[in-house]
């Protein structure tokens, strides 16, 4: 009896604290108000990227530009640097108006928001700053519980969680995220297609903290769908220091291509 | 005159050798006009009614929702063909246009590919049965294979597939979502010319389902009529479809519920451009609270007679549910109160007052059944002073008659916020004017070319005249002797060269359709931009019997006109001195 008594009581102290460890989980709706907020830029910012993109069949291309932004006007402005065919054209986002610009005609001309930059993976929608919570709302277990675990990815303690789009306009319908559990700071994110299928792996590998804000300074894309193909994006050169109005204007851009 | 013609006949065969050449340079002349002619036509033929109308239909209506996204749907279908058939005569079918850019993965490698709907009909039937490869057609329109595809010889050796094989595809949804396909490969076929190999068909409940189209939802309506001789007929069609496509104002009739209280309420959208806003600000005054932000999503301002009957004041959280047209279902948003206005321009009803962001994003997507005959609706008519404040059901684009302004009035669009959706109809011929002036270009080289080569002609033309009347001048004084009028000579060597001018030119005709045939049997293999001209891999002519009778018509006045003024100065002889004419 005493015995059955002593495997009751352990078998009861297992499972509180296995409790106590799902407890300890913070709701993934407090992560993903707590990512935003850690990642939320308001002001100004510039910053030089550079793409590795490399293609099945049609092997690595190198791309570089200069990223300005200002949130307060809702404006940003992208200069390609590199490759030289593309050198000197640009996008302007002001608004709700998209222009892009190229440097042999120069000539501006209206693009849609989901036109690639530069010929890259990247679309012009990816540029525009928009909050996780606005996106994506957690995925519900059983009985209506946010579904978290933690897990290690590689030598590194995190969360894994799944998030569903709430609005339509996403590129993702579903995504998983892996969020390093002592920072809250995402590390891996899987996007998956409407209809089940995994189609990218990001990785966040780097990331900087300005201003008391965190960027990812690198960004490792693997597409899933056609393997093979792989693009890096490496961030460099930020600042967060007032920006001048003129930026953006296609004056400048067409200046700045000069 | 039938003695005229008789011994023009006889004078013709008089001189068989020299008529012979002059002759064959004249038929050679007119088989190459009417070669070039066809040739011209075969390729705006080839370009119009086997590449445009499949790609525009010939005429269509398109939509166009949050102008700088491109979400091209239409959302009430059967409203739009209603509207078409009651509207446009000749109609031969209208049907649904749904396409997508994709990128497909195949066992070989990957290829981009246009994924488009196909309608099971008799044309499916025809067309897919004629150029069947491999496969079977039933496999395609049965359930028995996954998502199944029917795509070119070409597409299918690029991607290394054979029927039974699964591609793998990756598209945009209308929503602009990221979505992924196995499609089933049920059967090959042949293409004709090379943009049809870019394409590849999917059954339309099977892209709908991948696209996110509900079954009342389509991408565009295309139009084709069961007769098209000429431009016009489409284009005054599409004018009159467009001007009966006139919008009203969007309305929503539902129920507001507050605190366990409900009343009947119309919801409206509000537009605070540069137009509407002073006639908003004019004829609407805020009893408390203000207009919520253009930003905002959530906010909405409610009349003076809903408040007081829910005891509404800013800040309040509300509900909001209508019945849906479409399902049956009921559409339930929650927004906060930021005002309470009044307005000399709307009657004492219960009216929820939103900016077009929050108005469209639920209008849209759940479209509101039918409020016409609810009591308590209120729907605004043309006289109202806010009309132009009204978000209104779509906002209708321009008619434009060339690509180039229809590309103008595109951007022009796509600059603005609105919201709302755009709709536009179009013909073939707007959509692809360039190809028309392509036509008349190639026509026009092929005409001037022509003509420089009659010219030429011409002038042999002219000298075998002279020489002839040369030779001839003691015979024309022994004709005009014995009592031939001078008009009579003259007609005379101008009957002849006309005659002579046509028996080549019909003879020319006949060679050309002999050349078009032979030259139509050569195989042409490439891939190049040079494919655009073929069918079937073959060089493709389409004589029409205009150009050739206008082609015929020409050359017989210009040689007539040639011929006119040494036959003339032939029958001013006097007989004396033609008689006594001696080489």
């Amino acid at each position: 009896m005493r015995r059955i008594i002593c495997i009751l009581l352990a078998v009861l102290a297992v499972l509180a604290v296995s409790g106590q460890a799902v407890q300890a989980a913070p709701k993934v709706s407090d992560i993903m108000k707590k990512m935003d907020d850690m990642m939320e830029q308001f002001g100004d910012i510039s910053v030089k990227a550079t793409i590795v993109q490399n293609k099945t069949r049609q092997g690595v291309k190198n791309y570089a530009f200069l990223y300005f932004r200002r949130d307060v006007t809702d404006e940003f402005l992208i200069v390609a640097l590199e490759p030289d065919t593309e050198k000197g054209n640009g996008y302007l986002r002001a608004g709700e108006n998209f222009w892009m610009y190229r440097q042999n005609t120069r000539t501006f001309q209206h693009i849609s928001r989901d036109e690639s930059i530069m010929g890259t993976d990247a679309k012009g929608g990816d540029f525009e700053k928009r909050k996780l919570v606005d996106l994506y709302r957690p995925l519900m277990g059983a009985g209506g519980v946010e579904t978290i675990v933690e897990e290690m990815l590689g030598k590194k303690p995190v969360y894994k969680f799944t998030l569903l789009a709430k609005v339509n306009d996403v590129t993702y319908p579903k995504q998983v995220y892996w969020v390093q559990k002592d920072n809250f700071l995402m590390l891996k994110v899987q996007s998956y297609s409407l209809s089940g299928t995994l189609m990218q792996t990001a990785y966040y590998p780097k990331w900087t903290q300005i201003d008391g804000k965190y960027i990812p300074i690198q960004h490792i894309y693997i597409d899933e769908f056609e393997k093979g193909n792989k693009s890096i994006v490496d961030l460099s050169g930020i600042s967060t220091q007032k920006l001048d109005p003129k930026i953006f204007t296609k004056a400048y851009l067409e200046n700045l291509s000069r | 005159m039938k003695l005229i013609l008789s011994l023009s006949l006889r004078n013709l065969l008089r001189q068989k050798r020299r008529n012979f050449f002059l002759g064959s340079a004249i038929c050679f002349g007119m088989m190459i006009l009417v070669m070039a002619n066809a040739f011209s036509y075969g390729i705006s033929d080839t370009l119009f009614n086997r590449m445009i109308v499949y790609m525009a239909g010939h005429m269509n209506i398109t939509a166009m929702e949050e102008s700088n996204k491109q979400k091209r749907v239409i959302r009430d279908r059967d409203r739009f063909i209603k509207l078409i058939n009651k509207n446009v005569d000749g109609i031969d079918k209208v049907y649904e246009a749904i396409g997508v850019f994709s990128r497909v993965i195949g066992n070989a490698k990957g290829d981009n590919a246009i994924i488009v709907n196909t309608i099971i009909d008799n044309e499916f039937y025809e067309y897919f049965g004629q150029n069947l490869v491999a496969g079977n057609i039933k496999d395609f329109i049965g359930d028995k294979l996954e998502n199944p595809v029917i795509l070119y010889s070409s597409k299918a050796k690029s991607l290394g597939v054979k029927c039974g094989d699964v591609i793998k595809a990756r598209m945009q949804t209308v929503s602009g979502q990221q979505q992924s396909a196995r499609l089933t490969v049920a059967a090959i076929i042949r293409s004709s010319n090379m943009f049809e190999e870019m394409v590849m068909f999917l059954k339309q409940k099977d892209i709908k389902t991948l696209l996110g189209y509900r079954d009342h939802e389509t991408g565009a309506l295309y139009i084709t009529f069961k007769k098209l001789n000429n431009p016009s007929v489409a284009i005054s069609a599409a004018d009159k479809l467009h001007s009966v496509l006139a919008p009203g104002t969007a309305v929503i009739y539902g129920e507001v519920i507050y605190k366990k209280k409900t009343t009947a309420a119309t919801a409206l959208g509000y537009s605070r451009s540069k137009d509407a806003a002073p006639v908003m600000d004019k004829h609407l005054s805020m009893l408390s609270g203000a207009i919520p932000e253009e930003k905002s999503e959530k906010g909405i301002v409610v009349s003076k007679s809903l408040a007081s009957s829910l005891g509404l004041k800013k800040g309040d959280a509300i509900s909001y549910r209508y019945k849906n047209k479409f399902g049956g279902v009921v559409t339930e948003n929650s927004y906060t109160v930021t005002g309470v206005f009044s307005s000399d321009a709307m009657p004492e009803k219960n009216i929820l007052f939103m900016n077009e962001k929050t108005f469209y994003k639920t209008y849209l997507d759940n479209l509101p059944d039918d409020p016409r005959g609810k009591m308590d609706a209120y729907i605004p008519d043309k006289k109202s002073a806010l009309y132009k404040v009204f978000a209104p059901e779509w906002k209708l684009l321009p008619r434009t008659p060339t690509h180039e302004e229809m590309q103008k009035k595109l951007s022009k669009m796509t600059k603005t916020k609105w919201k709302g959706p755009w709709f536009d109809v179009n013909t073939m011929y707007e959509t692809a004017d360039q190809i028309l002036q392509l036509e008349s270009a190639l026509n026009l080289v092929a005409v001037i070319a022509g003509l420089i080569l009659f010219f030429i002609i011409l002038i042999g033309v002219l000298n075998t005249l002279r020489m002839t009347i040369r030779e001839r001048t003691r015979e024309i004084g022994t004709v005009r002797a014995i009592g031939m009028q001078r008009s009579d000579v003259k007609y005379l060597f101008i009957t002849e060269i006309v005659l002579l001018t046509a028996f080549a030119c019909l003879a020319g005709i006949i060679m050309a359709f002999i050349m078009m045939w032979l030259v139509g049997l050569i195989t042409i293999n490439t891939d190049s931009i040079l494919s655009i001209l073929l069918v079937n891999r073959r060089l493709f002519f389409y004589p029409t019997a205009f150009s050739i009778i206008r082609s015929f018509m020409v050359i017989i006045i210009m040689a007539g006109l040639t011929a006119y003024f040494p036959a003339k100065k032939a029958s001013n002889f006097s007989a004396v001195r033609a008689l006594g004419h001696f080489e």
